[in-house]
């Protein structure tokens, strides 16, 4: 057992804290991403990429939610190239070089809500599929392919459709964290079938809980510079006198929130271990444990940086308002707290 | 990084396990099973002792020159795993790992020579003396004075919350030793025998019914100078090194694991017997407190494997698992109470609690109220989680320890 980073880990941390140092949240830091070479960080070396796992993207993504930069960043290093180099064939993993290089973004389609809406796929007179349904689309802009899931003929199949053939059909409207959200109405667009065997879903399942335990990364440097924030505060903050790091009630509040970030923070590494096999607990209950346990972590965290930067912390202004908005959005991509609680207990033995 | 464990290290695992498997009665586990304390009854900890001594194993902490083991971090880690999941009995901390690094870092030759092997084969069993009724958290506070006659020293005042004070037969404690009134230099930490004239113990009753703490006082007490540890006068130091290596390495989230299996068993077996959605609510509350024995058990293999011999982990992750442990262990005693419903109307004052025959849910049942009265204490003593929290904010807030 080694419990400590190795050295690469170390250095590819030290570097993620540089780059991150200089990004400016509010300029498209995608090239950077592709450049550090972080979007093939999880990609095997034989596809274009560095044949690390979801601990190294952990490793990133921290460093990411800790600046505060909002990018796309767990789909396509560790869930979209999972998929593709599971369910895609050789000619279809070709295009994973491009997604390691930054010059192709995939997005994941959700279902929509409605069951009217139910995405069905056809076989075409060319033999190519085409889809009709409603699809969500997180994570939209600059996405040159999105991948789908659609019932064919009893089984789900898993389908990727080219953006351009979405023109026509797609809205796109603001999300909460400052992203942007695709919604269309497929009526026959044409895909690619991915794979349509019973293995795929629990691919795109385990996809998930790796986009997961990424995104929690994220969330528990976006908590970790939550702590900073509020500790620097409370430090500089004089009233009656004296700042208000001097107050035990306010110390031990801070406290607490440190300690959520620790937990959250050994969480998360626990599924990361699992999902890359380096650890023999249980990778879909920990992926689970984790988004349950750190989600709600992040809820509480923010609120009370907000609670104890008093008027302050409620102002647009200061910016803390956007890590609470980045935070729901967060939780409900994962799922949230009851889908996983509910998971996670099912999991038990 | 790398949790899974290597070739050596299973194999280490399956030797302490078989080891455990040949050498762990029934009756000794059914005992540590059954402890609703914090520590088993004596006669089954010195039991085991004896058994692991035997083997070279009774002080897995130690180093080599002293009688230890002089296992590895992680050696200790899989010891303390298998142990615990087998109910194998407590070690006695306060002789094992409190007392003894003191002798090995402060004691003269003759105290280790004469001390520490009669630790190691359980035939001592030790005490600790710090808090009196004026100095809890605030241990500066404290009373009981030495006072210097001739060549040796005479004890008097008194010391409190002393966990199996009524059956120790030695006691390490910190004093104020009057003849030492330079600044900086007002308190020894001296060795007390239990049975010397002008001890005297009295039990403190306390809500779980377990008799462990007692009120021990001291009556002109005849103390040799070979019972001070270190220089008379500074004592003060010897009780940091103490408190700072207090939880330099042990595994608490093995224990915890322990009972979490008896509380998820308890809870399984109950199951049926409640309608679906309560059986739900239980399940989704087992596991948020399997999170946080998850968490926990991360945080403290990375905090304590990488340790070198002899150095301890930062504050903030020894207050951090203190808390976090007590909060932890509070979770499962007070979901099991929720559980065995109407049952827990019924009080028992027989302790340790008599065996039934009927079966370990039932058992489990009967420990429920026990046990949650009992860990009321988890975030009092050794440091409240008031104490933990003002430490953790010191470093939290970037000022000095």
């Amino acid at each position: 057992m080694k419990v400590s980073f190795t050295e690469d880990q170390n250095l590819l941390r030290d570097s993620a804290v540089q780059v991150f140092r200089r990004v400016d949240p509010r300029q498209e830091a995608w090239p950077m991403f592709a450049e550090m070479g972080w979007l093939g960080l999880a990609l095997d070396v034989d596809l274009g990429g560095s044949g690390q796992g979801v601990l190294e993207a952990c490793i990133v993504a921290e460093q990411m939610g800790q600046a505060g930069v909002i990018a796309p960043f767990a789909t396509n290093a560790v869930a979209a190239t999972y998929v593709l180099e599971r369910l895609g064939d050789e000619q279809q993993r070709q295009i994973l070089a491009h997604v390691a290089d930054g010059s192709l973004r995939i997005a994941f389609a959700r279902p929509s809500a409605d069951p009217a809406g139910e995405v069905r796929a056809e076989r075409s007179a060319a033999g190519s599929f085409l889809l009709t349904g409603d699809i969500l689309i997180p994570e939209v802009p600059e996405a040159g392919r999105v991948v789908v899931q659609a019932s064919t003929q009893g089984s789900v199949g898993v389908f990727l459709v080219r953006m351009d053939d979405l023109q026509g059909v797609l809205a796109q409207f603001a999300s909460i964290d400052g992203s942007t959200e695709g919604k269309a109405r497929l009526e026959g667009v044409p895909a690619e079938l991915l794979s349509a065997s019973p293995d795929a879903s629990s691919v795109l399942e385990k996809a998930a809980d790796r986009f997961n335990t990424v995104i929690c990364a994220e969330l528990v440097g976006l908590m970790d510079d939550m702590v900073d924030r509020t500790r620097n505060y409370l430090k500089t903050r004089v009233q009656f006198g004296q700042p208000l790091a001097t107050k035990q009630v306010l110390r031990h509040r801070v406290v607490d929130m440190a300690v959520a970030v620790e937990e959250s923070r050994a969480l998360t590494l626990r599924a990361a271990l699992a999902l890359d096999g380096l650890a023999d607990f249980d990778a879909a209950r920990a992926a689970s444990g984790a988004v349950v346990k750190v989600g709600a972590a992040a809820r509480w965290v923010v609120e009370d940086a907000i609670q104890l930067h008093g008027a302050m912390g409620f102002t647009e202004e200061l910016g803390i308002g956007a890590r609470l908005k980045r935070v729901i959005g967060a939780n409900s991509l994962t799922g949230g707290h009851l889908v996983h609680l509910k998971r996670h207990a099912a999991l038990a033995d | 990084m790398d949790f899974r464990l290597t070739a050596a290290e299973q194999a280490f695992e399956s030797e302490v396990n078989d080891f455990i498997a040949q050498n762990l009665s029934a009756e000794l586990a059914d005992a540590q099973r059954m402890t609703s304390g914090v520590y088993p009854e004596p006669p089954v900890s010195r039991a085991w002792q004896a058994i692991l001594d035997r083997r070279g194993w009774g002080a897995p902490s130690w180093p080599v020159a002293f009688g230890g083991t002089g296992w590895s971090p992680m050696q200790r880690y899989l010891f303390e795993r298998s142990c615990a999941s087998a109910y194998a009995p407590f070690q006695h901390t306060v002789s094992l790992r409190l007392i003894a690094p003191v002798l090995m870092e402060y004691g003269t030759r003759n105290q280790q020579e004469k001390y520490l092997p009669r630790i190691r084969s359980g035939e001592d069993y030790w005490c600790q003396g710090f808090s009196e009724p004026s100095a809890g958290s605030d241990l500066r506070a404290l009373k009981s004075h030495l006072r210097l006659d001739g060549d040796r020293y005479v004890l008097n005042g008194t010391k409190i919350w002393t966990t199996h004070g009524h059956v120790a037969n030695l006691m390490f404690a910190l004093v104020r030793s009057e003849h030492d009134q330079q600044a900086g230099k007002k308190f020894s930490f001296i060795i007390v025998d239990m049975h010397a004239r002008g001890v005297s113990v009295q039990p403190i009753a306390t809500i779980g019914v377990d008799h462990e703490l007692n009120q021990v006082f001291f009556d002109d007490v005849v103390i040799p100078s070979e019972n001070i540890i270190g220089l008379s006068g500074d004592g003060w130091a010897k009780a940091l090194f103490l408190l700072k290596n207090e939880r330099a390495g042990s595994f608490y989230s093995t224990r915890l694991r322990a009972w979490f299996r008896q509380l998820s068993l308890m809870a399984k077996s109950l199951e049926e017997q409640i309608p679906s959605d309560e059986a739900s609510y239980t399940r989704t509350r087992l596991s948020m407190i399997e999170l946080d024995l998850d968490a926990l058990e991360i945080l403290e293999i990375q905090s304590v494997l990488p340790l070198a011999p002899g150095e301890v982990m930062s504050q903030f992750a020894s207050s951090l698992i203190k808390l976090r442990t007590a909060k932890a262990r509070q979770a499962i005693s007070s979901l099991a109470v929720d559980l065995i419903g109407g049952s827990a109307r019924k009080w028992e004052t027989q302790r340790p609690l008599p065996p039934t025959g009927d079966g370990p849910t039932r058992d489990m049942m009967r420990l429920a109220v026990p046990r949650y009265l009992n860990d009321r204490a988890q975030s009092i003593f050794a440091g409240t989680a008031e104490i933990q929290h003002d430490i953790m904010a010191r470093t939290v807030f970037q000022e000095r320890h």
